[in-house]
């Protein structure tokens, strides 16, 4: 016969095996639960933030995670054989003698009833089976989980973006805070980019971006500026980041305009570029067109977003105003060539070979000359090219001259002719201080490169005295040390 | 004999005891089986109830059925100790019988006249009227089982129980006793009226003659076995553990003490509470024919183990908070394992759970 002790010892046995089964099953299908809730999140959150996986897999490397976690945990939780037994004597109404008995098992020589109260507890629970004594499987969570694998699927093939829901809570325009969100994103990279590097101008235009991100995202900035300021943005960055692009741009960016008149801007850019001394060594030219490309694509949703068809450079709509009118509410603040309102403009007039290359000349005079990009150098290919849409249809020059002369900052027109282009050096002065060399030490460069940009055969007389003039006005001639 | 046997037996002992009171006394099943169970666990009771439930005739009728020495005291306020315990009389005996002298020859002797204490069975009838003092000489009886007079401490044969009654009306020139002799109280029984049915039944009895004579059952031997047997019942850790948190949860200021307790008891359970709930438990798992004491046991066994060691303070006296309300507050909030819920009042009534 066998000893009762021993069989006694063996039901508890089953019945905490299947105990702790039913704690791993439970365990695991709680992680499963919150594994598929976090990846549903995750799920809905893709559109904005990105996971290097899909969102069906992202979720199902949630879920695994969960359930796995959840099992975990369960293992390291103690399955009770007392409270197991105590809870079976409930059940059967046995007035806890298994209970009793597993006390009388750990130490045999308990009295005289030891022995039958075991045997009798060990009768006990090999008459009943232990699903019974330990009660239905329950798992609370299990019900969920189809629902959950449902939106984990919907988030996937429609996500929602939790931050439109955060900024309608926060009565913000939900489209303005997401490009917003996404411009700080696009500006830490850069950040990180130009610290690596040690681009102290590329650093500050960086930083410029993030904190018109956090405007856009706090909502503290209205969108016309913030268009404007993107706008501005844009421009700099593809004058501060020379592609070398050599597609198609748009008519207002810098190129070589043969046909001025037509002014639709060729990709074959001629005109004197400034600001190119970034070479190709320092800068990954794709690196940056990707993110160029970016904000280009971030403007025109936030257009989009607000509703309005502001555009930098110029509008599809070549009839409105802005179509021909600069984007950006400050003047110029380099002499650099295509991306500026006045090289976009000087892009559709008939003399738009000389402006283009005035207007390169003058970026290598003004202030935005004096980053670490250097002076530029004539006949380099547009980096920004593609970053400032032309107008479609050009506008004579006294559509096209003009600028506000109560508002010294209001925006220049471009140089249609040699007297436009004139009055745009002048007021252009620019405001932006972002470089971190001293004035002495890169007007003295400009100048020079200026001097060496003249001695060119392309650019025009005229406006060779006229560069000559700009600098001998700022108190720094060409030739001056 | 195998143990097992012995258990079985003692149920059919206890059946018969039942049994056979129950041939004269109608009804008070419980009161019958608390009494049984103090006997067996070496315990004395308090019996409450108004005058003509029977308390006296109970009495006899254990008597008779244990075949054990009975007395009865009328306790009364002019009752002295040495009513109760015996007393040391002067004796004069004639020795010209033992001499066979001519001369006569007186001789006297001191010898301790023993007293109503000394008997199997002692029911103290409406123990309350007497002063302290002469309830405190029951003291050394309920405790040690011993008396002691002029200098010698006496031995009472066993099994020694005590049945006090007392009557919880016409408390005028009552002496309520003492905590310490409440204390020594295995158990505290409430007696009820019976029901009509019942007092239909105790008419037919007590007014035709056919008065029934009971057998005897078991004897002092008998008694001692199962006693010893009582003593041998398993009861798990966490079955005394629930004991004594009830218990403990009777005094204010403890963690496990109730609102209620907190707010209305002075006094709780002293740790004779627990002690006389484990013992009763266990006497009544054999009763039951069961091996080992469970937790319904010891819900069962709190009731009376406890009511009489819960002292109300004023306030509770005031709003007519009674002990036994008390102890079903206790029997409601703790629960059998700690860190379960709390037991639901049909529960705490006894109603075995999820069955």
């Amino acid at each position: 016969m066998r000893d009762p002790y021993e069989a006694f010892r063996g039901h508890v046995g089953k019945l905490t095996s299947l105990a702790r089964l039913d704690l791993l099953l439970r365990g695991a299908v709680r992680g499963l639960f919150f594994g598929l809730l976090s990846g549903a999140i995750a799920a809905a959150a893709l559109g904005t933030v990105r996971l290097p996986l899909g969102a069906l897999p992202a979720a199902g490397i949630f879920a695994g995670a969960g359930m796995t976690a959840g099992a975990a945990a369960s293992l390291l939780r103690r399955v009770d054989a007392r409270r197991l037994l105590i809870q079976a004597d409930r059940t059967l109404g046995s007035h806890d003698l298994a209970s009793t008995a597993l006390e009388l098992a750990a130490s045999p020589s308990q009295g005289v009833f030891s022995r039958p109260v075991v045997e009798d507890a060990a009768r006990l629970l090999a008459g009943v089976a232990p699903r019974r004594l330990l009660g239905k499987l329950r798992l609370p969570l299990l019900p969920f989980l189809p629902l959950l694998a449902a939106a984990v699927v919907l988030a996937a093939l429609f996500p929602f973006d939790l931050r439109i829901l955060l900024a309608s809570l926060r009565h913000q325009d939900s489209g303005l805070v997401l490009i917003g969100e996404d411009l700080q994103g696009y500006g830490r990279r850069m950040e990180e980019t130009a610290r690596a590097r040690g681009l102290g101008r590329s650093l500050a235009l960086s930083q410029e971006l993030q904190q018109l991100g956090r405007e856009l995202a706090d909502s503290s900035i209205q969108q016309d500026d913030a268009l404007d300021r993107l706008a501005q943005l844009e421009r700099r960055l593809a004058r501060e980041f020379d592609l070398q692009a050599t597609g198609p741009t748009d008519g207002g960016s810098a190129g070589s305009r043969k046909g001025a008149a037509s002014g639709e801007g060729s990709a074959a850019g001629t005109g004197t570029g400034a600001g190119r001394d970034i070479g190709p060594g320092r800068t990954s030219s794709q690196e940056l067109k990707d993110l160029e490309d970016s904000l280009r694509k971030l403007r025109e949703a936030m257009e989009k977003a607000s509703g309005t068809d502001k555009t930098a450079g110029g509008s599809e709509d070549s009839q409105s105003p802005k179509a021909t009118e600069p984007p950006a509410t400050q003047p110029p603040r380099d002499g650099s060539r295509s991306p500026s309102p006045s090289a976009d403009a000087a892009g559709h007039g008939p003399d738009s070979g000389a402006a283009e290359g005035f207007a390169g000349e003058q970026g290598g005079t003004g202030r935005e000359g004096e980053s670490e990009l250097g002076a530029g150098q004539g006949n380099q290919p547009s980096s920004a090219a593609g970053t400032v849409p032309a107008p479609e249809k050009k506008g004579p020059p006294s559509e096209i001259a003009g600028g506000n002369p109560e508002d010294p900052l209001s925006p220049v027109p471009s140089a249609t002719a040699e007297g436009d282009a004139a009055k745009m050096l002048v007021r252009s002065l620019p405001d932006w201080s972002g470089s971190r060399l001293p004035d002495a030490q890169v007007l003295r460069d400009y100048a020079q490169q200026a001097e060496s940009a003249l001695s060119k055969d392309e650019v025009p007389p005229k406006l060779r005295e006229f560069v000559k003039n700009y600098f001998m006005n700022i108190g720094l001639g060409p030739g001056e040390e | 004999m195998e143990v097992r046997e012995k258990a079985r037996q003692v149920r059919e002992s206890v059946l018969a005891l039942k049994e056979e009171i129950g041939k004269a006394i109608v009804g008070h099943q419980a009161i019958v089986e608390g009494i049984l169970v103090c006997l067996f666990c070496g315990g004395h009771a308090l019996l409450e109830g108004v005058p003509g439930l029977g308390k006296t005739t109970l009495i006899k009728c254990l008597g008779q059925v244990l075949d054990l020495v009975t007395s009865r005291i009328q306790f009364t306020p002019d009752l002295m100790p040495a009513d109760i315990v015996g007393t040391n009389v002067l004796i004069r005996e004639d020795m010209r019988a033992e001499a066979g002298a001519s001369d006569a020859q007186d001789r006297r002797i001191v010898r301790f006249q023993k007293g109503p204490v000394f008997a199997n069975i002692v029911l103290a009838d409406e123990i309350n009227r007497a002063t302290p003092k002469t309830q405190s000489a029951l003291l050394e009886a309920m405790q040690e089982q011993t008396v002691t007079a002029g200098g010698t401490t006496y031995a009472l044969d066993a099994p020694f129980i005590v049945l006090a009654t007392q009557n919880p009306i016409e408390m005028e020139g009552t002496y309520p006793l003492p905590e310490a002799q409440l204390d020594r109280f295995f158990f505290k029984l409430a007696l009820d009226y019976p029901s009509p049915e019942e007092i239909s039944r105790i008419v037919d009895r007590t007014t035709t003659g056919l008065f029934p004579s009971l057998g005897r059952i078991m004897g002092a031997g008998e008694v001692a076995e199962i006693k010893a047997l009582v003593r041998e019942v398993p009861v798990a850790s966490h079955v005394k553990d629930y004991a004594i948190r009830l218990a403990l949860a009777t005094r204010p200021g403890t963690p496990l003490a109730t609102e209620m307790v907190g707010r209305y008891v002075r006094y709780g359970a002293s740790p004779r509470g627990p002690q006389s709930i484990v013992l009763a438990a266990k006497a009544k798992a054999l009763f039951d024919g069961r091996m080992n004491a469970g937790f319904a046991d010891v819900r069962d066994a709190a009731r009376p183990a406890l009511r009489h060691r819960i002292l109300l303070n004023f306030e509770g006296e005031a709003e007519g908070i009674t002990a036994e309300r008390i102890v079903e507050d206790v029997l409601l909030k703790v629960p059998e394992v700690p860190g379960e819920a709390s037991r639901s009042p049909d529960d705490a009534r006894g109603a075995p759970r999820d069955s």
